[in-house]
């Protein structure tokens, strides 16, 4: 067991000196805040994904993922560390990778033994916070968990001191452990490149002076070394085991050796990557809390895989896949003309502007009861339960609306069985009346056999044609074919609500897509469903989704989720839609701006 | 982006295209409306993760529902609110591993 005079005499500054401080202050003030800790074990983990991602730029930066998921970590949640950190270590330790610190594949794999203090931590904090989350096996586990435990951590509030100090006693324990599990570190000493003298050209001698970056505090190294070794001024180097001066790889970019310009302190200290600012990359200093922002040349994000040479694998740009672009049919949904029609702007395959009208075959007041009634007949227990008609409504609207459409079936009191199909025939003939439509429509259709694929893309640009948006377009019949699937390929069908933004942009290769699955069951249970969706995606090879099975589907625990990290990108609900709500477990439905609102927070 | 999986087993008394729509009014950028089938959400994510668009996604699924189940397939809703007709990708990838995967 390393102990704590160990760890802030004899370890990496960019670990010692964040314990340190902690410590101090703790002696200090009298009391132990948890935040420190989350503080802390944002920085272990930095500092971690450091040493990888400094053996990976020494071995070339040849993966493109990898560097990708390297500039994501400039505007990273703790999770997104702690997963490129698994990342890294996954690459490094592939056959044929050299990694640089042997020691480092027994730390990241050891297993957690019964009495640890990690799982002690791990122990208190799942059920101080209601977590669902699984129990580590091994280290590399625990270092995932503290991310979470670090967000946790860092947005608690109103919890009583006594709790602070518990949390903080066992976060302690538990660092002080992984930090003992780090003792290979002791080796391996760190040093920063003060100053570079050419000492012979002809022979590419250099003349380094150094400054020891272990223990508390960094100091100047008396001896300079001379070597042929080409080292850049203002990092910080890891070195050989028990060597002298044979510098290993270079801890840039995540971390940078640089004066803090908030501090009086002349000498240099450690900082580690934080996030992305206006202007550049922004490194925050984990003793003293102050951030510096590096920008242009200066900024090691920019340097990363940049090429040395013509042929080096990183120099040559890696395309980004595009989907092919297929052809599409663009209905413009415009203003209300005095006769009813709307104005139909028409985009054909071949890009050509064109214009035509469109006629709704019913009043606008009938809009909903035709949807509601496609509704009801999608339930296979109607009419024997009422699925048209709400509580308390009244009814004769919606049934008039019906009755003149012919999709009232008098004989049984309920929906017509074929509503789907008359719908279909009443919006088809009303589209398919407007010629210019109908001929870029078989155009589409050529097209697409051709492309083997293609689609119909309705845009809703007008206020007065949003109404139209929640038209069941995809049942529309051609003559008595689905406009859709009227031969092969089968069409895709798109709907816009224009706003003024593009979509959001995507996730840059190498991060994952994180999908929460939100299943609310009022009768049986959908759980093993979604389980198994869940295992099968997570699956997939390259580890491009995240998918996770929400635990307590309630309002609170949504809440509590989207406040964590990783951010969802995608909430998958089922369950049921009610009165412009969603239901969830025992709670009162949740609204659309309720839930806007969980989503904004987020 | 919320995917909402319709499922047409319990009870609804108001339709998915009708909530979806309230949803893009407030600027959630994508609304996908799927009925209950594994292989159809398979199939949708499957291709968000090879970076294929919302859109080519939502076909796939639809696609996958006619296999599947012969007469679903035009059930799933797709509902961007963007300000134009551009493919609405999540996710990046590079080329050569898209291409391998299709």
């Amino acid at each position: 067991m390393v102990s704590y005079e160990e760890v802030v005499t004899k370890y990496p500054y960019p670990l010692a000196r964040p314990l340190w401080r902690v410590t101090f202050t703790e002696r200090s003030t009298g009391y132990r805040d948890p935040s420190s800790y989350a503080r802390l074990s944002e920085a272990i983990i930095k500092y971690l994904t450091a040493l990888l991602v400094g053996q990976y730029a020494a071995a070339g930066t040849t993966d493109f993922a990898l560097n990708q998921q390297i500039r994501g970590l400039r505007q990273a949640t703790a999770g997104t560390w702690a997963a490129a950190l698994r990342a890294m270590f996954k690459y490094l330790t592939q056959p044929g990778k050299n990694l640089l610190m042997p020691e480092f594949v027994l730390f990241y794999n050891k297993p957690l033994a019964p009495n640890s203090a990690m799982l002690t931590c791990y122990q208190t904090v799942k059920n101080m916070f209601r977590l669902n989350a699984t129990q580590p096996q091994a280290v590399n586990n625990f270092i995932d968990f503290m991310a979470t435990m670090r967000n946790k951590v860092m947005h608690d509030a109103g919890r009583s001191d006594a709790q602070r100090n518990e949390l903080a006693t066992v976060m302690r324990a538990a660092i002080e452990e992984l930090l003992s599990e780090l003792d290979f570190l002791l080796v391996y000493w760190h040093m920063a490149i003060t100053n570079v003298q050419v000492i012979s050209q002809q022979h590419e001698l250099y003349r380094y002076s150094v400054s020891k970056v272990t223990g508390m505090e960094i100091e100047p190294r008396e001896q300079p070394n001379d070597s042929s070794l080409i080292l850049e001024p203002e990092r910080v180097y890891v070195n050989e085991r028990h060597q002298s001066f044979a510098p290993l790889f270079s801890l840039e970019p995540i971390l940078v050796y640089r004066r803090c310009s908030d501090c009086n302190d002349q000498q240099p200290q450690t900082f580690l990557a934080n996030e992305t600012s206006g202007q550049g990359s922004k490194y925050l200093s984990y003793q003293c809390s102050h951030t510096i922002v590096l920008t242009g040349a200066d900024d090691p994000f920019n340097q990363l895989a940049i090429p040395t040479t013509a042929a080096s694998p990183a120099t040559e740009p890696v395309a980004l896949f595009t989907e092919p672009d297929l052809p599409q049919l663009v209905l413009d949904f415009g203003n209300p003309q005095p006769d009813g029609s709307y104005w139909l702007g028409i985009t054909s395959p071949r890009g050509e502007n064109l214009s035509g009208r469109y006629k709704l075959p019913f009043e606008d007041n009938c809009i909903e009861a035709v949807a509601r009634a496609i509704n009801a007949r999608r339930h296979a227990d109607y009419p024997l339960v009422e699925r048209l008609v709400r509580p308390g409504e009244r009814k004769t609207v919606l049934l008039n609306c019906l009755r003149t459409l012919g999709l009232w079936d008098e004989s049984h009191n309920a929906v017509v069985a074929d509503v789907e199909q008359r719908v279909g025939k009443l919006l088809g003939n009303s589209l398919l009346a407007d010629t210019t439509f109908k001929g870029q429509l078989s155009k589409l259709r050529h097209a697409a056999s051709l492309a083997k694929g293609g689609s119909v893309v309705l845009i809703f640009r007008s206020e007065a044609a949003h109404k139209l948006a929640t038209l069941p377009w995809e049942l529309t019949l051609d003559s008595r074919q689905p406009l859709l699937h009227k031969g092969e390929p089968l069409l895709g069908c798109t709907r816009i609500i224009p706003a003024n933004q593009p979509p959001p942009e995507p996730h840059p290769v190498g991060e994952q897509l994180h999908v929460l699955l939100v299943r609310a069951p009022l009768n049986g249970s959908p759980q093993a469903a979604a389980e198994a969706l869940t295992a099968s995606l997570n699956s997939l090879p390259d580890q491009s989704l995240a998918v996770e099975l929400l635990a307590t589907p309630t309002l609170s625990g949504l809440c509590e989720r989207l406040l964590e990290e990783p951010t969802v990108d995608v909430l998958d609900y089922r369950g049921v839609v009610s009165a412009g709500s969603l239901l969830l477990t025992g709670q009162p439905p949740v609204s659309v701006s309720e839930l806007l609102k969980l989503g904004c927070q987020s | 982006m919320l995917h909402a999986n319709e499922d047409a087993g319990q009870q609804t008394d108001e339709t998915l295209a009708g909530f979806a729509v309230s949803l893009s009014l407030v600027d959630v950028p994508a609304v996908v409306a799927l009925p209950s089938n594994e292989q159809a959400a398979s199939s949708f994510y499957r291709k968000l993760a090879e970076g294929y668009s919302v859109q080519q996604a939502v076909t796939a699924a639809r696609e996958a529902l006619r296999t599947s189940t012969g007469n679903r397939w035009q059930q799933p809703l797709v509902y961007l609110r963007q300000k134009d007709n551009q493919p609405y990708v999540l996710l990046q990838r590079p080329a050569v591993v898209s291409e391998e995967s299709q």
